[in-house]
């Protein structure tokens, strides 16, 4: 590694400390910018993100960065990288948003997308906590409307 | 149980421009503001720029001389055998048009982002074969669509649906053009370039311009195109190794992979040679590069002639001939190369060769005419 490798500390929002290789942490545009501005004191804080969160959105950057891997090893990473549980799933969609990371919230939401795709309205509902604020008549005259969707 | 997701608005879109239209319909009652959304001309645009899942629309003609829809989704690990099933299973799109089916008088004049333009004897209708929703054009529109080839496409300067017919053979006839949204169409005298139609079905449309290929004063094949905004007529190179001279059996414009694409069948010393070429850079007459040729051999008599369809992320190439589906694959490697599957097994169908290559779309027949009445 050259001598101009220049290393940050992330810190999360549970207080663990993370030192990176500057040019893997700027595949975040927040830390990007950052950088660029100047304003990189000794240690970044990430109020948003966790460190479990954080470990994985790491495991993803090295392996990107890593030099000579083929298309197909980063096919089988991502996809492996996506099978996750529901709730890490959602702290990534969060802290890939927070960090600007583009790549890795493009992925995620597409993941959830394939999740959802064949559930429910009730379902639905459940997972994203919405209430349901149609009365029943009004449900069930969109339900009439597009019955085939509930074929 | 799990714990629910909180996550922003905007990211929701994001997510949700990522289903396919049936769920999205599924989840307009969800809640008020899904529903809006939904509904939204701005997600479904959105919706629209998402819609990777390219997908492949069958029409097969019934024993009854009844017209069908039936659709199998385009993926890299689709397999003839997987299309053929889908459409055999009917799976999805029913008839958008209700109660006119008859084959003989069927038209299609032009596809875009999703919507069809369909003709059954005198009626003309927009459809979105998606949402199933499909609407009836005005009558009086009739004339515009006689005797020509057409096509359709998305002006985004005018935020319209434009008609475009090319006379076919007669360079004094003039193009005309129809807006969907105001529903006027006019007419462009002089641009000598009739079409010789081939195995289009329509015209093919890429980076806002119609091209398909002419007979020029010296009986050679010149491309040309018209810009679909400015209505500027336009001409593009073609290959000096393509098989220029108007002779061919049949021949033909499509789009493969974002790219401009011509085709031959034509015979050359006894054997019937099918050729097909992308131009890799649009407009670079060098650029022309032999995609695929299929000569003499028992696959190509059981087959031809073919209209490519599509081209995979992995090279794989689809085409559709009559009652036949054919993938092939022009890696020596691959076990699926010359994979042939016929459409249906039924013996009594008609012969079609009409399926096309579409997007799922959210858009409404009703979002893009203005002026019905």
């Amino acid at each position: 590694m050259s001598s101009s490798t220049k290393f940050l500390t992330l810190k999360t929002c549970d207080d663990k400390k993370f030192v990176l290789d500057e040019a893997i942490a700027v595949r975040s545009q927040t830390i990007k910018n950052m950088v660029e501005d100047d304003c990189v004191s000794n240690v970044i804080p990430l109020p948003n993100v966790n460190s479990k969160t954080m470990t994985k959105v790491i495991e993803y950057w090295k392996k990107h960065s890593e030099e000579g891997v083929s298309k197909d090893v980063l096919m089988d990473f991502d996809k492996a990288f996506v099978k996750v549980h529901h709730s890490i799933l959602h702290a990534l969609i969060l802290a890939a948003n927070f960090l600007n990371d583009k790549e890795i919230l493009d992925m995620m939401c597409q993941e959830v997308a394939d999740r959802i795709k064949g559930k429910t309205p009730e379902e639905i509902r459940k997972e994203f906590d919405i209430k349901n604020d149609f009365t029943p008549e009004e449900e069930e005259e969109i339900r009439k409307e597009n019955a085939w969707a509930f074929e | 149980m799990e714990t629910p997701m909180h996550i922003q608005e905007e990211i929701i879109m994001d997510i949700l421009s990522r289903l396919p239209v049936k769920s999205l319909f599924r989840f307009k009652c969800v809640s008020n503001s899904w529903k809006a959304l939904i509904c939204e001309p701005s997600f479904k645009k959105q919706h629209l720029n998402h819609a990777k899942n390219d997908k492949l629309l069958v029409l097969r003609i019934a024993k009854d001389s009844n017209v069908f829809f039936y659709c199998s989704s385009l993926l890299t690990t689709t397999t003839p055998h997987q299309i053929v099933r889908d459409v055999q299973e009917s799976v999805c799109v029913p008839q958008c048009v209700p109660g006119y089916y008859d084959i003989y008088n069927y038209h299609l004049y032009g596809s875009c982002n999703g919507l069809f333009l369909i003709g059954i004897k005198q009626k003309r209708f927009l459809c979105n074969p998606s949402t199933r929703e499909s609407i009836l054009l005005p009558s009086h529109w009739d004339k515009f669509f006689h005797g020509y080839i057409h096509g359709m496409g998305y002006d985004p300067t005018s935020d319209d649906y434009k008609v475009v017919h090319i006379p076919e053979e007669d360079e004094k006839a003039p193009t005309e053009i129809l807006s969907l949204k105001t529903g006027s169409w006019r007419k462009i005298y002089g641009g000598d370039c009739s079409l010789q139609s081939g195995n289009m079905e329509c015209l093919t449309l890429l980076r806002g311009s119609f091209h398909w290929l002419t007979y020029s004063v010296d009986s050679m094949f010149s491309l040309i195109s018209f810009n679909i905004s400015n209505e500027v007529f336009g001409g593009l190179p073609l290959s000096k190794e393509m098989p220029l001279l108007c002779d061919t059996i049949e021949q033909g414009v499509t789009v493969l992979g974002g790219m401009l694409s011509v085709n031959f069948l034509y015979e050359e010393e006894d054997a019937t040679i099918f050729d097909l070429w992308v131009m890799k850079e649009y407009g670079m007459e060098e650029s022309w590069t032999k995609l695929f040729t299929m000569r003499d051999s028992r696959d190509a008599y059981e087959v031809l002639p073919v209209v490519p369809k599509y081209i995979f992320a992995d090279g794989e190439l689809l085409f559709c001939s009559d009652r036949r589906i054919v993938l092939k694959t022009f890696k020596e490697s691959d076990k699926r190369s010359n994979l042939v599957v016929p459409l249906t097994t039924d013996e009594d169908t008609d012969t079609t060769r009409d399926g096309f290559v579409y997007t799922e779309t959210l858009i409404s027949p009703k979002d893009c005419v203005i002026a019905l009445n």
